[in-house]
Parts: structure tokens; sequence; C-alpha cells
């Protein structure tokens, strides 16, 4: 288990979701009412950057086929996906935002 | 629904394995029997031309669900099985090795089968299909290096086969009797695009082709046009469509217009029996008649509406039509049909690789297609769904997002 640091907090407005790698994992990190949530950036049902896809009131849903996910709890929410998407823990310090992977 | 206790859904593609998904989450606890004349539990059929052809390890994500999901939702599956005949006054099923499965409420998924070349036999040697997982893994091991292969028909399927053979290293002719690439889904300028990437790629394709003579034997197969021109290849792959599997339909006396009938709860002209996916016509109010979509979203959309409707639920079908397609390293996504009457404008530059394309009518948006651009297919859904008055200089406004203007025009 290590934090990792993702981003800058400054780097995304609110609304915004941004793809990165941490630790070698793909991370998506979502800016949401001023709060921070990340989970992996890999769709559950087919290979497809979730950040490819389209982000409102909390929700993901993937480019491909349209399956959603809750960005706070990573579940999946409607078919196509069945599988819950992996959420990572965040915290920020200094201005900085950081994930844990483990 | 408590009158109702068996259900029997004939068909085990997708559209038949997430009805009785759908089934289950709308509280349905009686007898749900899947029959499925595969050997395989429910899987998608689009990754069959995409990922599945291009790498082995692919099989396996295929499956609409995992194992032990599947099992989770304690259905009466029964694979290898074909109902050959449906008793509508008894409500009973019967299946070629003479079972009789009752039902109170029957779901018809049969899908579609692969058009054949009129005037060709069956089963020749070297010349192929690709609507299975079996037709892909065949396929498969068809594409090594240095050989050659001739691609009849070019939309999605065999565009998609064309793209995976080529980059594996297999030299590629695709024959289309249309003059564009994709003549029933996208718009020329598209087409023409998309032509010029696979000529990029290597692949050759002639379009406004007449076919004269299809002969194969154990060494290939030759092509010979009507101009006379004759393709040697060492495989044919035949792409030119589906066709409904309405047999069982025709024979139980349901409603036939351009595969089975059903209204917008997916009921056919017997009450009491439903179709959906590949073989059922449905009215759309997006486009203003009837029609048959072979799609991903026909078979899982219409799935949630059937197993609703089948349980006496408020249930209605009036998605706006969504197509996708991947190849040569492309996200395409199609909303709408194409129309001859509508004018077409880019928004992006084509060579980037990231752009959509717009089809506008006398009222503005009516076709939008996306070129790995996923995200803004979403509003653009909302848009064509809500029928907004869109125009043409509003989409092609660049210092907006799509996202933006869908919000700006819904507001």
């Amino acid at each position: 288990m290590a934090w990792i640091k993702l981003a800058e907090q400054d780097q995304l407005a609110d609304g915004e979701m941004i793809g990165l790698k941490a630790g070698g994992v793909a991370v998506a990190l979502y800016r949401d009412g001023g709060e921070y949530f990340a989970t992996s950036n890999i769709c559950t049902h087919q290979y497809a950057l979730l950040t490819d896809g389209y982000f409102e009131d909390g929700c993901i849903e993937c480019p491909l086929h349209q399956g959603s996910f809750d960005i706070r709890t990573g579940r999946a929410l409607c078919a196509p996906v069945t599988e819950d998407v992996q959420v990572f823990p965040v915290k920020i310090e200094g201005g900085q935002v950081f994930v844990e992977i483990a | 629904m408590s009158d109702i206790r068996d259900i029997l859904i004939v068909g085990a593609g997708q559209a038949g394995g997430c009805a009785a998904a759908a089934l289950r989450s709308e509280g349905f606890t009686g007898r749900i029997v899947l029959a499925g004349a595969e050997p395989y539990r429910p899987y998608e059929r689009p990754p069959l031309s995409k990922e599945v052809l291009a790498d082995a390890s692919a099989d396996d994500a295929i499956f609409l669900h995992k194992p032990e999901f599947h099992d989770s939702l304690g259905l009466e599956w029964h694979p290898n099985l074909e109902i050959v005949h449906i008793d509508t006054e008894r409500r009973s099923a019967a299946s070629s090795d003479g079972r009789a499965f009752p039902f109170d409420r029957c779901l018809i998924a049969t899908g579609g089968r692969a058009r054949r070349l009129p005037g060709v036999a069956d089963n020749l040697p070297n010349v192929f299909h690709l609507r299975t997982l079996d037709d892909a893994r065949r396929l498969r091991e068809r594409l090594l290096p240095g050989s050659s292969a001739v691609v009849i028909g070019a939309g999605f399927l065999g565009l998609e086969f064309a793209g995976v053979a080529a980059r594996k290293g297999v030299s590629v002719t695709v024959l289309e009797a249309g003059e564009q690439i994709l003549g029933r889904t996208a718009p020329r300028l598209f087409a023409d695009w998309l032509a010029a990437c696979y000529e990029k790629e290597g692949v050759r394709i002639l379009c406004g082709v007449t076919l004269r003579r299809l002969e194969a034997d154990a060494n290939g197969t030759t092509v010979t046009l009507a101009d006379g021109q004759e393709l040697k290849a060492d495989f044919t792959l035949v792409a030119i469509g589906q066709e409904p599997n309405v047999t069982l339909a025709r024979g139980a006396g349901i409603a036939l217009d351009n595969g089975i009938a059903v209204d917008a709860r997916c009921e056919t002209s017997v009450p009491g029996i439903f179709s959906i996916g590949d073989c059922a016509s449905h009215p759309s109010a997006f486009l203003g008649r009837r029609v048959r979509l072979e799609s991903w979203q026909s078979a899982q959309e219409q799935a949630r509406v059937a197993a609703r409707a089948m349980l006496g639920q408020e249930a209605c079908y009036d998605a706006v039509p969504w197509f996708w397609s991947d190849q040569l390293g492309l996200n395409i996504q199609m909303l709408g049909l194409p129309d001859p009457s509508y004018s077409y404008c880019v928004r992006g530059d084509p060579d980037s690789r990231k752009f959509l394309v717009f089809g506008c009518g006398d009222r503005g948006l009516r076709y939008a297609l996306a070129v790995n651009s996923g995200g803004d297919i979403r509003p653009l859904r909302n848009l064509l769904e809500a029928n907004a008055a869109v125009d043409a200089a509003t989409l092609m406004d660049t210092t907006r997002s799509i996202r933006e203007i869908a919000k700006t025009a819904l507001s």
C-alpha cells in the first residue's frame, strides 16, 4: 500500500476528469462538487478508458457501451456492466492529489 | 405477475441472455427456460469480428455474464437445443428432440444467420461466413502472414475483418456492389475517408462491382467479376449481411414484416409472445417507420423492455438507433441513420483521426457519427432523444464543447 502523487489539485476543474498512471495502474481521477475521487480507468466490461467517456452527476459512462459506474463506490449502475470498477482512496495534501494503490 | 409461472426464451444470444437477467432483476422468480442452438452460454457478437479474430485470449471475455452470475440467475439453460414449433393455442413449444416446453410468456430471440450468396453452394471449401464464435475461431486460424483473402461486402463486418486481417499480414481485397462502403450506415464523405484509411493499410477496396462467379476448391477461391476480372485468394469471406431467423415465428402464424413484427412493447401479433433483437422489426418513433436493426443496442435494450412487458409492467422501446464499430484503431459510433436528404458537415480534423460528422435535416441534427470521440455520444444522444432543433452552425461552433452545446440547447 502506498500513497502515490497523482496530480495537482488545480489541474482539474469541477465536473472534470483526467486519466493518469499511478504505480503502473491506469487511474481515472474525477472532481465532483469540490471533492476528488479515483477509480480504475479501465471499464470492467471490455477494454476502454473510462476517461474517454462521459462524466456527469457522479457517474462515469464508458465511451464504448455506455455502461456506467458510481465514481464514489465503483458500483456498476447499468447494463452491460455487471462488475464494479475498483475505487482508490484519495487524499489532498499541500495542493496535491494522492491515491493509495494496493 | 403471479399468474406467470413459465417463461420460455428461444435463442440464447445476447438478446435472450439479457432478457433472462432482466426478468430476474425485475423480480420474476418463476421458471425461465433459455434454449439456445449454440453450445455456449450467451455471448456478445460484436467482438467476433474484432478482438476474437485478432487474439485467442479474447474468447473468454465475450460472454455476457461471468459463470457465477449466469449460475446465480437460476435458469433452465439448454445449449444445443433447437425449438422447432410453437403452439400458440396450447402455449407450448417443441424441440427437435421431441421435448415440450409449456409457457405463459414466450420470447423469440432467434437472431439471424449470415446471408448466403445466391447461386453459390453451401459449405464450399475455403469460403467462410462470420456469425458465431466457431466461425470466428475458424477464420482466425486462416489469418496467416503472406496469405490472401477476398471479402465480399463492405459493411461493418467485412471491413472489421479486413482491418484485422491486413494487420496480421494478410493481403485483402474487399468487393462491394454499392457505390460506397458502409452504404447503409454512413454518409459518403465518411465512407470515402475510411476507404482511404484502408488503402493506407494496403487493403484494396473495389466498389460498384458485380460478381459473376465464385469458385472454390481445396487450394483456394476464385472470384470472377462481371468485367471478366479474376481474383484468386487463399480464402473468401462472404459478408453481405444477415437474414433474420423467422422460420419458427412464421410456422406459429406470427405476423412478419421485414422480420418478426413487434409493437413498442416488443409484443408480436400473438398476445403473450414477444420478440427482440436481430430477428424483430419494431416501430421507431425517431425514424418514423418500422425498422429491424441488427445491433448490440437492439439486443440489449429491447431485452429490458420485453422483460418488463412480459411481466405486465409498463415498457416502451423508443431508442435512437446507435451503432459502433472498431477498426484500424478507430472507434466509430453512429446515432440515427443516414439519409440522402441530409446535409453533412464535419467538426474536427479527420487527419487527427478524432472528429464528428453531423447530418442535418430541415429541423437540424438527425444523425451523428463520432470517430474516437465516444464521450460526445451521450450529449448528442440527449439532443436526438429530445428532438432538439439544433442547427449545423451551432454544432460546428468549436469554441464550445458538444457537452456545452447540448446543455444549452436542452435547458
